[in-house]
């Protein structure tokens, strides 16, 4: 029978890219699980020092430098993703808004390196000649350009939200008086409550994954950062400069261990909003059943 | 006159709005006004006659003419392998999948598309230590590797813009096929496929417009800065976005400078170009469908 | 001489371009409830729509004529005088199906108390449980305040909607079909609230059933393709069959 046949054709090939998410996992473990079977190995991965000529290849200050980065650029990122959906949701003509939706939409199809480019021949420059310390590829600059990067992905998660939102509550909400600013401060955010977890995490998950921005303008240096002036290396950044240089043995297990980790905080944020997605459709269920 | 936090709110909108707008307007002006000087025919060519350089009669040194055709060609093979595995994963998951299996196939689409690129190109770069340890001690990174990572990269993007694409459909549409006896199959092909075409193309240009940005993964499976133009899927290559992030980085002289610059802005129309097409088609399909934003 | 709540002269609606209302010329009367039938299509909800303004949140619409409002003893031109948010708080309305917001039930009516009347915390208090009273589910909810509105049963959401918009205290109640998705008894019970309220509001609703509009309405107008054809006061329908026969013509 062809039509059976047809589905074991469609089948096998979400089994494929299925075996190949697997197969990302399963190399990323194959490789580095030599540290896992040696507790020296593991301490030394695992530590806060990288010194790979002196043997000593800690990825812990590119887990600081991820995390300091990515909190950071959402940091910057979110309250201006959150005033742009409110823009567009009401709070300005039409036309601007229309405007205004299609320049965030185009941000999308900017390249990363792109923006890191730019970033390099303007904002390096004048956080250089301002602050007057060091070479200018810092913390700060990264985080800043990043938070452009990824305000886009938070504020189109949000306004999908909201806009689902907005044909429940919108009519009772302007029968009863309230202005737009009114309706999004008092009814539209307050109800978005996953909506907004939601586009925050999406936020993060673009900002941690993101590899060209660091890599261009964060400085790399392997250190712990103790301003926002000081460079930094992400996990990201350090595996494409570790492939990039050829370095020895011991080095590649930390690379594969700082894809492992990569790996595992992605997966982490996605079950994170699967998990608010399916209670919130519940919710939804809820309310569609006439009672 | 009370407190109004409404009011803030208000204020605040316009500033975030213009907190980003002028930036990305600035950046978009910035590569136009660098980038527009260093538009000649040496930007593309070097010295090379085109005609020469097209053919591949003679290597084209100075120019980006390579690294537009690296980049070319890395577009259509990872489209070739990512569309149609992309598209039957997304009438799958639309039209087939059931209860549990659907829910473990659609966390592994989530998964995949929340996978870092690096750890795409990470990947790739595994798969050839792994085969030189193994069978082939010759395995080398190239552009063909490249091209399979930057499929694995874009195609959760077509799995959903395919899937969201036939479950959109309206459900008098979709009852069209099964009510004229229809098969399951000849009803994809015949009335859903059809009517959702337009959608399913836009997320196709979508991710072309992906495939070309991508640097995280070729960075590790392949491109480099000087290779030529590629004689064989298994040849080392060059591509914009790296050329781009290589000249950043390494700039000698003014000249490689420009080339920088001329290279970005070639790249921006390019990405800006296919996001163009993406919207023009989307814009069409909502006045077609009446579907909302 | 009676005196009318609103006026309407000459009201004419249109959505790009297609015309819903036609022209059309009536007061309502106040303290009483005034109901709106006709067949589907034929204008009743932009009608009722056009007393608060909310057809003005669609895209394409265009309005002519004059509509007013008397409010505690001074006349209001609804198009000039009144900006959207000061009319919509004289002007209370209750939907079809009940769209109570997805907040616990005290939250759906203490935030609009706060934002639009700015009360203060301890007289919001006092305001919700008023009202709640007045549509006789203060009984039915006083112990789970903090449960999500949408846990409540559709009755009970469509009373609740009711409240929300009396606790802003208009003066007139837009209802369009506020009985349509509920059960007989729930039914019963807004109709009930509705003959008690006429005391204090100037109702003016769109209704679907003949029986509902026998029952507790003070006067009827009949519409049809945007015009009104019949206006009938409360003895005129309460004549058996004469109302009837009358939608039978109409519709």
């Amino acid at each position: 029978m062809i039509e059976k046949w047809i589905e074991r054709a469609l089948f096998s090939s979400a089994l494929l890219c299925s075996l190949c998410v697997t197969a990302v996992f399963g190399f990323l473990l194959y490789f580095s699980w030599p540290l896992f079977l040696d507790a020296r190995g593991l301490a030394n991965v695992f530590s806060w020092v990288w010194k790979p000529f002196a043997g000593q290849f800690g990825i812990l200050p590119m887990m600081a430098g991820t995390f300091s980065l990515a909190l950071l650029a959402l940091g910057i990122a979110y309250p201006l993703a959150i005033g742009i959906a409110s823009f567009t949701h009401g709070l300005a003509p039409a036309r601007i808004t229309k405007t205004v939706l299609g320049l965030v939409y185009f941000m999308t199809s900017i390249p990363t390196v792109i923006y890191g480019f730019v970033s390099v021949f303007i904002l390096v420059p004048l956080f250089r000649d301002y602050f007057d310390r060091g070479t200018g590829f810092c913390l700060m600059v990264s985080a800043i350009t990043l938070a452009i990067l990824i305000v886009p992905t938070i504020m189109i998660a949000l306004k999908t939200e909201m806009n689902q939102r907005s044909e429940e509550v919108c009519m009772g909400a302007r029968s009863l008086g309230l202005t737009p600013a009114q309706e999004l401060l008092w009814v539209l955010l307050p109800c978005s409550g996953r909506g907004l977890v939601i586009a925050a995490i999406l936020g993060f998950g673009r900002a941690v994954g993101d590899t060209l921005v660091a890599l261009m303008v964060a400085g790399n240096a392997p250190v712990i950062p103790h301003s926002l002036l000081d460079p930094i290396r992400t996990l990201t950044s350090h595996i494409a400069l570790v492939v990039a240089t050829d370095s020895q043995d011991q080095a590649y297990y930390s690379i594969f261990a700082a894809g492992l980790m990569l790996f595992l905080i992605m997966a982490g944020l996605t079950m994170v909003i699967r998990n608010l997605g399916n209670r919130f459709g519940q919710g939804k269920k809820r309310h569609d059943i006439p009672s | 006159m009370t407190f109004r936090p409404e009011r803030i709110l208000g204020i605040f909108s316009w500033l975030a709005v213009s907190l980003v707008v002028v930036p990305v307007c600035v950046l978009v002006v910035y590569l136009f006004v660098r980038g527009w000087p260093a538009m000649s025919y040496a930007l593309f060519f070097g010295d090379t006659p085109w005609r020469a350089a097209i053919i591949g009669a003679q290597p084209v040194f100075d120019g980006i003419y390579p690294a537009i055709v690296g980049t070319s060609i890395l577009i259509i093979c990872s489209s070739i392998i990512a569309i149609p595995l992309g598209v039957f994963c997304g009438i799958y998951l639309a039209e087939y999948a059931q209860g549990f299996l659907k829910s473990i196939f659609s966390f592994m689409v989530d998964l995949l598309s929340g996978m870092p690129s690096i750890v795409m190109g990470l990947f790739g770069f595994a798969l050839i230590l792994f085969m030189r340890r193994t069978l082939f001690s010759h395995a080398n990174t190239s552009l063909m590797l490249s091209a399979a990572c930057i499929a694995l990269l874009i195609l959760p993007y077509l799995i959903r813009m395919t899937q969201v694409a036939l479950e959109s459909i309206p459900e008098n549409v979709r009852l069209l096929g099964p009510s004229l006896g229809y098969t399951r199959w000849q009803n994809i092909v015949h009335v859903l496929l059809p009517s959702s075409s337009t959608a399913i193309f836009s997320g196709i240009v979508l991710s072309i417009g992906r495939a070309a940005e991508d640097t995280a993964v070729i960075m590790l499976t392949g491109v480099v800065a000087n290779a030529g133009i590629p004689r064989a899927l298994s040849d080392k290559f060059e591509a914009l976005p790296f050329t781009i992030f290589y000249l950043t980085a390494e700039h000698r002289n003014d000249l490689e400078l420009q080339k920088a610059f001329g290279s970005a802005l070639v790249l921006l129309v390019l990405t800006g170009t296919l996001f163009f097409i993406s919207y023009c088609i989307q814009k069409n399909l909502k006045r077609y469908w009446r579907l909302g934003e | 001489m009676q005196s009318f709540a609103i006026t309407m002269t000459s009201l004419s609606i249109g959505f790009s371009g297609r015309t819903i209302i036609d022209g059309i010329s009536m007061g309502v009367p106040k303290n009483s409830i005034t109901m709106i039938i006709g067949p589907s299509g034929s204008g009743k909800t932009t009608l009722l729509r056009a007393v608060n303004r909310l057809n003005e949140e669609f895209a394409g619409c265009s309005t002519s004529g004059t509509m007013q409002i008397s409010c505690s003893g001074t006349t209001l031109d609804v198009y000039n005088d009144l900006t959207f948010n000061e009319l919509r708080r004289r002007v209370g309305m209750v939907f079809q199906s009940p769209n109570v917001f997805p907040f616990s039930i005290q939250k759906n009516l203490l935030a609009p108390l706060r934002v639009i009347h700015s009360m203060g915390r301890k007289e919001r208090y006092q305001r919700m449980e008023q009202v709640l009273r007045e549509v006789e589910l203060w009984d039915e909810v006083y112990d789970r305040l903090n449960d999500n509105a949408l846990t409540l049963s559709g009755g009970q959401q469509q009373r609740l909607c009711l409240a929300r918009a009396l606790a802003l205290s208009p003066e007139i109640l837009l209802l369009d079909e506020p009985t349509a998705s509920l059960d007989v008894r729930s039914a019963r019970k807004i109709e009930e609230l509705l003959i008690k309220l006429k005391e204090r509001y100037t109702i003016l609703a769109v209704s679907h059933s003949i029986r509902q509009v026998k029952l507790i309405a003070d006067r009827v107008v009949i519409l049809s393709g945007g015009k009104v054809v019949r206006n009938l006061e409360h003895r005129d329908f309460q004549n058996p069959g004469l109302l009837e026969e009358l939608v039978d013509e109409v519709f």
